[in-house]
């Protein structure tokens, strides 16, 4: 159980080697592989995201949620997609034609690429890259340069400002969660998404980093663009803002790339502060990817909890909110962490 | 890497010092603000103390990134020196007509760092850096009167054309950097020695030339400066005409006589050529104008061309002219733009038409303002002469055609500077009241004129002082 | 090297699946020809001028601070990740840059670049 994927890999590996190709050849061909692996994994989450979220939703609010297709209704996300695939992708005059399709065709390159050094379970990493948390972070905010693509090329002026307002908020909230993942990094000594969660052998960084992981948390809904922080998006006031005159695929590939964005935040939080895929309480019976799969989905019931319980925050709210609190909280943190380890290895050697 | 601290005491007084006043300014009220340029003052006169103190400190540190020789220290000296006539000449001025405090003074004294730095500089990337801590605050005091329409102009082409300039210098220096293989300029001279070259460096030569060109606003890359003097705060002018192009002859000294001088044959052409056109642009185009800042950023133009001479030379007697002129310019055109901001701040004009009968309604100021442009001219007795002789001195064998033109445009020059004086001691007065200046402004006045015409009887001391520091680019 | 092979095979497949999604799209979709269906949507009324002009200057400020904020953390990865080799002078340096970042942050709170006007 613990080693079936990794096995896997090893096995279409072996067998590729041994039909005589050369090594590049092989790589690349695991590698393509493990994308659509990747790939698959992340559609299925996705589908299934949109319906757990409809449910909590349901849930929060004392409704039943979607329960017509299929038993419990677990069959309406398939339906919607395929209803968004049939739909006409309508590209209005006034916009700017090819960007306008380039910003959904561009829109999951990032997180699929990031996807590619996280670890999903013990040796379960595609690329494991020694700056993976700059790679991770550098990769993750090229997001907003897409959104805003799409609100600009729209022409129109809730996509505007609902662009605008993207760019805002994502760099804004950027700063605070770099910061306090330089926390994390100061700990551990390395950026390898891997080498940090092994040092989390003893004891998660949650306990020790309990002001990072909030400030995190907050950035992280932030950057995913989720209530208290869908100003951007804000369907009732600006009509979905960058995403207005999409329709269809374009429209769906936004909504795909939200929840695959849920996704990666809340693996980086459970791999950065929970630990990663190590196994609490010794209960090592239980496959490491298993374990990341329960934190992940734990941080994501949180992300959906919050979105239903809190009403949408103001654009002035949201700014100060940023930059006078979680800006000198991080830098606090930050002074904080370099003290404590300063003194702990000095007191250790 | 060890840090020698005891090298860099005055870089660090002198940063602290900035973030001090940064500091202070938001921790008291915006009423009291107005005290800072006190606290500039004397924070700069400490750090002009510690850099005067530190003379016999020399050597290298961060692996040869940072010199600290006679040379450097000497420019060091003559940057505090501005920048503290800056602070100090200015102060009325500075609360009339700029406001802001916190953010003047602090860019001034970071602008200052930035300039020390650069002088010290022994890698491209130190250059690059303190070139840059430089002109980006300068760009912000040049647009410092952001609600005047000709400093905001100023300000856009300022950055404009700098950023254009700091894009050809970076693209020299790494020219240079790819046909050397280093970018320490001891290594870069014995690469040179060594037989690396080519092209490749030839252009990055050429690429240097123009930014530095740019900086120290030689022609034909002075564009900028006519427009930038004119629309900047007339301090800023002061400041930049004065403490930024020493700092850039500095650098341009030590890039090119301390480290290029394997391909000696290459660059001295181009940079006598350039010191002529300088002359012979600076001097003609100042004749017409008839705005005075507008005029000294002509006549500036000009300058830089007769302190290019000294590098043509590229020896120490050369180099000790360079040292030495700068120095004296400092007070003659610091002493030239006191008196111009003193009078804007009168009668709030810049026209040399107003400036009629200056001689009887401010004595002081119209006798400063003569003795200052005739020792830019270069009338003997004055200092201006004693650097001119240096200067043409060093290169009377071999380029006579240099030093004709340069005695040829110094008549020239007189003939715009004098236009000044008879308007402003011949001419009445239209309104004849005495314009009374401050004391800052009269002490300032003083020292200028003092400087001026004593190193122009005197000159031994100082020309000995930049004999012995250019020595340190002639001693193996 | 090999590493940064399969980084760009992985954006290049992250665009193919666009590129393939979208494509499949415009294969299936229906197409009707309506005059206002290509309008901009504005609630339903005329549309007015375009949205391509001028915008509020404020979000620029904050880009600003951005800027400088998301250039200076970028240098403090690598201190944080060397560390234990810097030792207390590495703290100390570290803690000056971090305090002249602050100063920044505090001048503009100061002069108010923080409040949306």
């Amino acid at each position: 159980m613990e080693n079936i994927f990794v096995n896997a890999a090893g096995g279409i590996r072996n067998l590729l080697e041994s039909a005589g190709l050369p090594g590049l050849a092989v790589d690349l061909i695991v590698l393509t592989v493990i994308f659509v692996a990747i790939l698959v994994f992340v559609l299925l989450n996705v589908l299934w995201l949109v319906y757990m979220e409809r449910k909590v939703s349901a849930f929060i609010q004392c409704r039943i949620g979607p329960n017509r297709v299929g038993p419990m209704g677990l069959f309406q996300t398939i339906a919607d997609t395929v209803k968004l695939i049939s739909k006409e992708i309508i590209i209005p005059k006034n916009t700017n034609k090819k960007l306008f399709l380039l910003a959904p065709v561009m829109i999951f390159m990032p997180p699929m690429a990031v996807f590619a050094v996280t670890p999903f379970g013990k040796g379960m990493v595609a690329l494991d890259l020694n700056i993976g948390v700059y790679y991770f972070v550098a990769l993750a905010s090229l997001s907003t340069v897409i959104i805003w693509t799409a609100g600009w090329t729209s022409n129109n002026k809730y996509s505007l400002l609902g662009s605008m307002r993207v760019v805002a908020q994502m760099v804004s909230y950027e700063v605070p969660l770099l910061l306090s993942i330089v926390g994390v990094v100061l700990l551990t000594g390395t950026l390898n998404l891997t080498g940090i969660i092994t040092s989390q052998q003893s004891v998660w960084f949650i306990f020790l980093q309990p002001l990072a992981f909030l400030i995190y948390l907050i950035a992280a809904v932030a950057e995913t663009n989720r209530t208290p922080f869908d100003l951007v998006e804000g369907e009732s006031e600006i009509i979905t803002g960058p995403f207005t005159e999409y329709s269809g695929m374009g429209f769906a590939f936004f909504f795909l790339a939200e929840y695959a964005n849920v996704l990666l935040v809340s693996m980086l939080a459970s791999i950065l502060f929970l630990g990663g895929w190590l196994a609490p309480f010794g209960l090592t019976f239980i496959p490491s990817w298993i374990w990341l799969l329960l934190k992940v989905y734990l941080m994501i019931f949180i992300l959906m909890w919050l979105r239903w319980t809190y009403p949408r925050i103001r654009i002035d709210q949201m700014m100060a909110f940023c930059w006078k609190v979680l800006v000198p909280l991080a830098i606090v943190n930050i002074f904080v962490t370099g003290i404590g380890k300063y003194l702990y290895e000095s007191v250790r050697w | 890497m060890n840090i020698d601290f005891s090298l860099i005491t005055t870089e660090i007084a002198l940063a602290i010092l900035g973030l001090a006043i940064f500091t202070l300014g938001l921790i008291i009220p915006r009423s009291a603000r107005k005290g800072l340029g006190n606290i500039a003052l004397l924070g700069l006169i400490i750090v002009l103390g510690i850099a005067v103190y530190s003379w016999p400190n020399q050597g290298e540190t961060l692996g040869g990134m940072y010199i600290v020789d006679h040379f450097s220290s000497f420019f060091k000296i003559v940057g505090l020196v501005a920048a503290i006539l800056v602070v100090f000449g200015f102060r009325r001025y500075v609360a009339a007509n700029v406001g802001n405090y916190l953010e003047y003074y602090s860019t001034i004294v970071f602008a200052t760092l930035g300039m020390i730095v650069m002088i010290s500089a022994g890698d491209f990337i130190t250059l690059y850096l303190g070139l840059e801590l430089m002109t980006i605050s300068f760009i912000v005091l040049v647009a410092f009167r952001s609600f005047d329409v000709k400093s905001l102009e100023a300000g856009i082409k300022y950055l404009l054309l700098a950023g254009m300039s700091s894009a050809v210098l970076l693209y020299g220096l790494s020219l240079v950097y790819g046909a050397t293989g280093t970018i320490l300029f001891a290594e870069v001279a014995q690469s040179i020695i060594d037989g690396s070259g080519g092209l490749l460096l030839i252009i990055g030569l050429v690429m240097l030339i123009a930014g530095l060109g740019f900086k120290v606003s030689a022609a034909p890359f002075h564009m900028w400066s006519p427009d930038v003097y004119e629309g900047a705060p007339t301090s800023v002018t002061a400041f930049l005409a004065t403490g930024s192009k020493a700092a850039s002859f500095a650098i341009l000294i030590r890039v090119f006589v301390g480290s290029l001088t394997g391909i000696q044959e290459h660059w001295v052409m181009l940079v006598a050529v350039l010191a002529a056109l300088s002359m012979l642009i600076g001097n003609l185009i100042a004749i017409p104008q008839t705005n005075i800042k507008r005029m000294l950023a002509y006549s500036s133009v000009a300058q830089a061309g007769y302190i290019m001479v000294g590098i043509v030379a590229a020896s120490q007697s050369g180099v000790k002219g360079v040292m030495f002129y700068s120095f004296i310019y400092v007070f003659a055109t610091m002493g030239a733009f006191t008196v111009v901001a003193a009078v804007y701040n009168k009668i709030k004009s810049d026209e040399i038409a107003d400036y009629a009968g200056l001689a009887q309604r401010a004595p002081l100021a119209a006798t400063v303002l003569l003795v200052c442009m005739l020792s830019m001219a270069g009338i003997p007795l004055l200092a201006g002469f004693v650097g001119k002789f240096y200067l043409f001195m060093a290169i009377v064998d071999g380029y006579m055609w240099l030093v004709l033109l340069g005695l040829i445009m110094s008549m020239v020059s007189v003939y715009y500077y004098l236009r000044v004086v008879l308007v402003m001691f011949r001419d009445d007065p239209v309104d004849p009241t005495p314009l009374k200046m401050e004391t800052s402004v009269t002490i300032t006045l003083l020292i200028a004129l003092g400087v001026t015409v004593f190193l122009g009887i005197y000159p031994g001391p100082l020309s000995e002082i930049a004999n012995t520091a250019a020595q340190s680019f002639f001693t193996p | 090297m090999s590493e940064w092979v399969g980084v760009a095979l992985f954006i290049m497949a992250g665009l193919a699946f666009g590129v393939v999604g979208i494509g499949v799209s415009f294969l299936v979709h229906p197409r009707s020809k309506n005059r206002y269906k290509l309008e901009t949507y504005e609630c339903g009324i005329p549309v007015e001028g375009s949205a391509w002009g001028r915008f509020k200057a404020q979000y620029f400020t904050f880009a600003l601070i951005f800027v400088i904020f998301d250039v200076e953390v970028i240098y403090l990865y690598p201190w944080a990740v060397s560390f234990v080799q810097l030792g207390l002078a590495g703290l100390v340096k570290m803690f000056i840059f971090i305090f002249i970042l602050v100063l920044g942050l505090w001048y503009a709170w100061k002069e108010g670049a923080l409040e949306w006007k």
